[in-house]
């Protein structure tokens, strides 16, 4: 048995067709504790919320299944999220899923009409947010708009034409009426 | 995505160069990154239907910062930079992905700090390997070389595999910590599992209270109880735990068998969650094998070929300990309450408690575990089969 158990960014040779069971369960969850939470992180922008623990599992069972026959060794991580990658494409499609891809760099998303990504911003959510923002003044609107753009106070009250201190106060104000109108929403 | 019932980005968001930055790296190592690029997007009156930027394109952004923020971080970004990425939450998909697949050290314990990813995790990793372990190709989860050689009237292979044998060095040990982590977990998933089942029980039939436990013949181990009785019939591993010198004559062998028992342990759990009811008898069995489980993990604890610490070595073995005096007693408990099937559920629940402290314990103890001392010139002169990287 010859398996080079490395599981970061570097090269990782597959494992050979004798892995023992109790090493495959091993590799397998050292595998796991590092990728498990950075494809947690990758898949929360690209499934709903409430889908999310559902389509991380069935990634790590497809990955479980399929590693033997598709992992050529390598960069690890980039095979995973492109197994993550066409998994959640699938899911986005409606349609079987396609055979693993042993070199993930020919898996990449290949542009926009793929990317499974509208879910970043959610229209509905965006339209619930959009909504409170415009029901600001106008210059409330404006200076969380700079302070969010990184400018501090005394920038925004040379560009806006006030003091520094009414600034601050129409930022903290805007943050007060924001909460509201999120919670009135 | 989850709705935010407040700002977020408003709300916590730093104001100072450094604190913005620090403050979306945990952002994009985390789970609320949705959250943020919706607010960022309505504050900034970005569209909705705003395409996503791919990563090489967010790469392209960054140019000659490309390797300063992947190895070290958004601090390292110039301030025109950072302030755009507040105003253009289109390019943290991307961003975001570059950083997971390709960031560097500092990316990776931000990864390793961020609780809600940890969380879902941990909480997947069990049902993800019960999973894993229905698919496995060899039901009783030992080698599949291993399972074509002859084997002594105990059970062990009398000419050990080379993966048995050859795995020397820190990644043996590795990978030997590692075992038991996977059978517990795979326990564990079990109880859970079992915890989780909201159909009360059937009440006992006559002669099911007697649970089928019977000596062995070798008890190494004072006022050990012994471990249920081997059957053909249910799946249950034919090596004996208790038997532990069986395995071989030096520490290396016997931590051996003892992950080949516990992971071969691991179907039998999964078996039992696919039952289709759960008797008494079961319930008293699962509770006398998660107690087998127990008592290999104090084995292992108690063995001198892994420097878990001292501090660490007794607090494994106290819990091993405590944990095994209380499935002890619910093995009683189970078998007196014939009445209701409520005794029955607080019951599972305890199994699951009581795994769960000793599977903490054991990954405390596996944290930092040091060097294991080879014990024989046959250990010594083995080439890793396994090596860190």
């Amino acid at each position: 048995m010859s398996i080079r158990l490395h599981t970061g960014s570097a090269a990782t040779a597959a494992p050979d067709q004798a892995s023992t069971t109790s090493g495959d369960s091993a590799e397998f969850l050292a595998l796991y504790g590092e990728h498990a939470r950075p494809l947690l992180a990758w898949l929360s922008t690209r499934v709903a919320r409430s889908d999310l623990e559902d389509v991380h599992q069935e990634i790590w069972t497809k990955v479980w299944a399929k590693k033997r026959q598709s992992f050529k060794g390598g960069n690890f991580r980039a095979w995973l999220f492109a197994v993550a990658r066409n998994h959640v494409v699938d899911r986005h499609e409606k349609k079987p899923a396609t055979p693993l891809m042993a070199d993930p760099e020919v898996v990449y998303v290949d542009g926009a009409q793929r990317t499974p990504c509208a879910i970043a911003i959610d229209r509905e959510q965006h339209e619930r947010l959009g909504r409170c923002v415009a029901q600001l003044t106008e210059i409330q609107r404006r200076v969380v708009q700079m302070r969010m753009a990184g400018e501090d106070y005394e920038s925004i009250s040379e560009s806006l034409h006030i003091t520094s201190a009414q600034a601050h106060s129409h930022f903290f104000a805007a943050k007060r009426r924001l909460h509201e109108l999120l919670e009135e929403a | 995505m989850k709705c935010a019932d407040s700002w977020i980005t408003l709300e916590r968001c730093d104001t100072d160069r450094a604190g913005r930055a620090q403050w979306l790296e945990r952002a994009l190592v985390g789970l609320d990154l949705p959250v943020v690029i919706a607010e960022l997007a309505a504050i900034s009156g970005t569209p909705a239907d705003s395409e996503e930027v791919s990563p090489e394109a967010v790469r392209s952004w960054l140019g000659a910062d490309a390797t300063a923020v992947l190895q070290r971080g958004l601090e390292h970004l110039p301030k025109k930079k950072l302030d755009e990425l507040f105003v253009r939450p289109e390019l943290l998909v991307g961003l975001q992905e570059l950083t997971l697949t390709e960031g560097g050290q500092h990316w990776s314990n931000l990864v390793q700090r961020d609780e809600a990813t940890r969380r879902i995790a941990s909480e997947q990793q069990e049902r993800i390997l019960a999973n894993a372990g229905r698919s496995m190709p060899n039901p009783r989860g030992t080698r599949p070389d291993a399972a074509r050689l002859p084997r002594d009237p105990v059970g062990r292979a009398l000419n050990p595999t080379p993966a048995a044998k050859g795995f020397a060095g820190p990644a043996r040990r590795k990978l030997l910590l590692l075992g038991p982590l996977a059978a517990v977990a795979a326990i564990l998933a079990a109880a859970l599992i079992l915890s989780d089942q909201r159909e009360p029980l059937p009440l006992p039939s006559d002669g099911e209270e007697k649970m089928a436990v019977t000596s062995n013949g070798r008890d190494d181990e004072k006022g050990e109880q012994t471990e249920a009785e081997p059957s053909a019939d249910d799946g249950w591993p034919a090596h004996p735990l208790q038997d532990l010198m069986a395995y071989g004559k030096s520490p290396a062998e016997i931590k051996q068998g003892v992950l080949d028992r516990l992971n071969g342990s691991r179907e039998w759990f999964v078996r039992l969650d696919e039952a289709e009811d759960l008797s008494i008898t079961k319930l008293q069995t699962a509770a006398q094998r998660a107690r087998d489980a127990v008592s290999a993990i104090e084995k292992l604890a108690g063995s001198d070929g892994i420097d878990f610490g001292d501090d660490k070595r007794s607090r494994l073995k106290v819990k091993c300990t405590s944990a095994k005096k209380e499935l002890d007693h619910l093995r009683s408990m189970i078998a007196a309450d014939t009445s209701q099937s409520a005794g029955i559920r607080r019951a599972k629940a305890d199994i699951s408690r009581l795994l769960k402290d000793v599977e903490s314990a054991l990954m405390e103890a596996c944290s930092d575990a040091g060097s294991a001392r080879r014990s024989s010139p046959e250990d010594r002169k083995d080439t890793p089969a396994i090596q860190d990287p």
